[in-house]
């Protein structure tokens, strides 16, 4: 676990969904968070990418559900959280 | 209960302060959604407050609505927006029944790509077109356009805000684009300058420059080309702000939230140094470096002048020093006619600001202060937040474009007869009523955090503590000049002098050392001031009375029974004659030069330090 990209995800997470941030756990899913519509996935995976400086390819954009799955992406390109 | 002291109102202000805080994209999502679920109700209001804006577009608009949402709130508006449905602009328009013309907005913003006004492959076969071809498709698109911002303007009182066409950094023909008639860069800048002049006359239809806002943020990095795709979002995060700011530019003129006035400090803001200390020889102010800052500064502030921006001054110096600048100085650009009012004294600033917004008879609402000195603009901003206080770079090379880059100082030249909507454009706005409650001197001093440390001289002060003896002017009570020789005979002889430093700390930074006591042990019953000197820069705040009050504390530990004091006048230092007296010294005898004998009893004498400042003192 890589602490200070950790606390970047958590942030961004957090203030993008509006959730408290220990309120972020893996199994989080778009199903359950009212926020986390298509608007708010488009800012927050763009967020993303801006901050860890990469471009998450289309069928990842598309399939990620879950925080989980958000992490998995982020694994993908070589950023551990 | 006013509006202002509203639970609503307060937790607006709280999310606000965070984006004043980190203006960052993620942080405008944020506080956009949280502000979305705050319910004004609309009689709270006031109507000059309220601010309905649409959004037309033929992409994906929404961010753009989130930063005009935040940006008008900070500047106390209420807005409301209407985002047309995606692409669909051109049924908004001509539809009389559409949202937007039931929204009944006060401004119209339109953002169409021309990838929306010509055939899909347009770029492909743009080589192969003809110069006709090209004159008639620049023909068609603008009197399109004209067309429906004709039908916008009989249905609608609105504003009209339309951006013009971002001009490509990428041409087909490479570089030989600019070798045709009409290359595909110059075909962009055709219909650009097409649509500014057929609304160069309209009081109504305003042309926003948009492929300027785009040029200044850079061409090759506005778009963030995989949210494009994704979601037809154009703009990255941070071009939408600077988006937004040209926007607001219109809307402050619009809601009378612009600036008419600039209120001006003078020492390290009109010029380099203070006047005070270095004279009109030394300041900087010259055509060469370091000097031209400030002449360039000034121009620009001219210019602003000369389109209707009132100047004023409010300066802490002796009003006979500054004006010798404005009449004498050959690289003064301001002179005293552009000034409109004056405030050169020692008083509060506050105080001083407040006259000149009586006496030049506009709000405070109309101001822009400018000092360099971070205490000083927050000692503004807490006691009359209705002035504008930029917190100005600190580098002096950096205040002309900052200053250009304000978005305050502009007008929509409208007269009331073009719209039936008088409310919007009132001339002159009800003064304020000054007479409000000013946050006491003592709770500004408070939240300063001030730290004073006294000590004694060090090997390592004096240096430092010669420069200052040697070239402080103003806070000077006997104007006495030391080399560092003797300065250092001074600092080893204990038993016959005591030398003091004061250094000042606060919440915006260290000043460093900024004042210098010699005493002189004269017997042991009685001590002299022999030197007593500060930096101008940190006067006003009892800094001066602690350092003195330390120095009668050390004598009533010693056992000295009287203290003894001498002002002598100098051409610069009138600002201290009294601060003897002031201080409970009985006056002894005035000598021939003028030079006046103070006596201090320290018997019976209790002296405490003002209980804002935290004073850090080496003990005897």
């Amino acid at each position: 676990m890589n602490s200070d990209n950790s606390m970047k995800f958590i942030e961004i997470v957090s203030k993008i969904l509006l959730i408290d941030q220990a309120k972020i756990v893996d199994d989080l899913s778009r199903e359950d968070l009212e926020e986390w519509d298509s608007m708010a996935h488009l800012v927050l995976v763009s967020d993303i990418e801006q901050e860890f400086d990469i471009i998450f390819s289309d069928d990842e954009v598309t399939s990620i559900v879950t925080i989980s799955d958000l992490k998995n992406s982020l694994k993908n390109h070589g950023i551990v959280i | 209960m006013s509006l202002e002291e509203k639970d609503e109102m307060l937790q607006q202000k709280k999310l606000l302060k965070i984006i004043e805080e980190d203006p960052s994209h993620r942080n405008y999502w944020n506080v956009h959604k949280r502000l979305k679920k705050i319910k004004f109700s609309p009689q709270d209001i006031p109507s000059t407050s309220q601010m309905k804006i649409a959004l037309l577009s033929s992409f994906t608009i929404d961010p753009l609505a989130m930063y005009l949402d935040i940006d008008n709130r900070m500047i106390g508006l209420f807005p409301e927006t209407y985002i047309g449905p995606f692409n669909r602009f051109r049924d908004e328009v001509m539809n009389k029944d559409s949202g937007l013309y039931k929204f009944n907005p006060d401004l119209i913003t339109f953002f169409v790509q021309h990838d929306s006004l010509v055939t899909d492959n347009f770029k492909v076969i743009f080589s192969r077109m003809n110069t006709k071809q090209k004159r008639d498709e620049i023909d068609r698109i603008s009197s399109d356009l004209n067309q429906l911002m004709d039908i916008l303007v009989k249905n609608t009182n609105a504003i009209i805000l339309f951006s013009n066409f971002i001009v490509p950094a990428d041409f087909p023909l490479g570089i030989l684009d600019n070798k045709q008639e009409i290359g595909y860069k110059r075909f962009f800048t055709l219909l650009n300058d097409k649509l500014e002049s057929v609304f160069v006359n309209s009081n109504q239809v305003f042309i926003l420059d948009l492929n300027n806002v785009v040029s200044n943020f850079g061409k090759n990095k506005y778009m963030n080309f995989p949210m494009y795709y994704r979601g037809s979002l154009v703009f990255n995060d941070t071009c939408l702000s600077q988006v937004s700011y040209e926007i607001m530019a219109y809307i402050k003129a619009l809601k009378s939230k612009n600036r008419k006035c600039i209120v001006l400090d003078l020492d390290n803001t009109l010029w380099g140094g203070i006047i005070g200390e270095d004279g009109v020889d030394g300041i900087k102010l010259n055509l060469t470096y370091p000097g031209n800052e400030f002449v360039d500064f000034q121009r620009t502030l001219l210019s602003l002048y000369n389109k209707g921006i009132i100047l004023a001054v409010n300066s802490k110096n002796n009003e006979t020093d500054a004006l010798e600048v404005f009449r004498k100085h050959p690289y003064m650009q301001i002179k005293e006619k552009h000034l409109a009012a004056y405030r050169i004294n020692w008083e509060d600033k506050v105080k001083n600001l407040i006259d000149i917004a009586n006496e030049i008879n506009i709000g405070l609402d109309s101001i822009v202060f400018i000092d360099d000195n971070p205490v000083e603009r927050e000692r503004v901003k807490s006691s009359l937040p209705e002035v504008l206080v930029p917190d100005i770079p600190s580098s002096p090379s950096l205040y002309r474009n900052f200053v250009e880059k304000l978005n305050d100082f502009n007008t929509l030249t409208l007269t009331k007869e073009d719209l039936t909507r008088g409310e919007l454009y009132k001339a002159r706005k009800k003064r304020k009523d000054l007479k409000q409650k000013i946050q006491s001197i003592e709770e500004f001093l408070q939240s300063l955090e001030i730290t004073a440390e006294i000590k004694y001289g060090n090997e390592f002060s004096l240096s430092r503590i010669t420069s200052l003896v040697n070239r402080t002017n103003q806070f000077n009570l006997t104007t006495k000049r030391y080399t560092e020789k003797e300065v250092k005979e001074i600092h080893e002889d204990t038993d016959q002098y005591l030398l003091y430093t004061l250094r000042v700390r606060d919440k915006f930074g260290d000043e460093g050392i900024v004042g210098v006591a010699i005493i002189k042990k004269e017997s042991a019953e009685s001590w002299t001031i022999d030197t007593f000197l500060m930096s101008c820069r940190v006067i006003g705040r009892k800094i001066e009375t602690t350092f003195l009050y330390k120095i009668i504390k050390d004598a009533q530990k010693a056992e000295v029974k009287f203290l003894h004091t001498i002002y002598i006048p100098s051409r610069k230092n009138s600002l201290v004659k009294d601060f003897y007296p002031d201080n409970g010294f009985k006056m002894k005898k005035t000598g021939i030069e003028g030079e006046v004998n103070f006596q201090l009893s320290l018997e019976n004498i209790q002296i405490s330090y003002p209980s804002y400042l935290q004073v850090d003192e080496d003990e005897l």
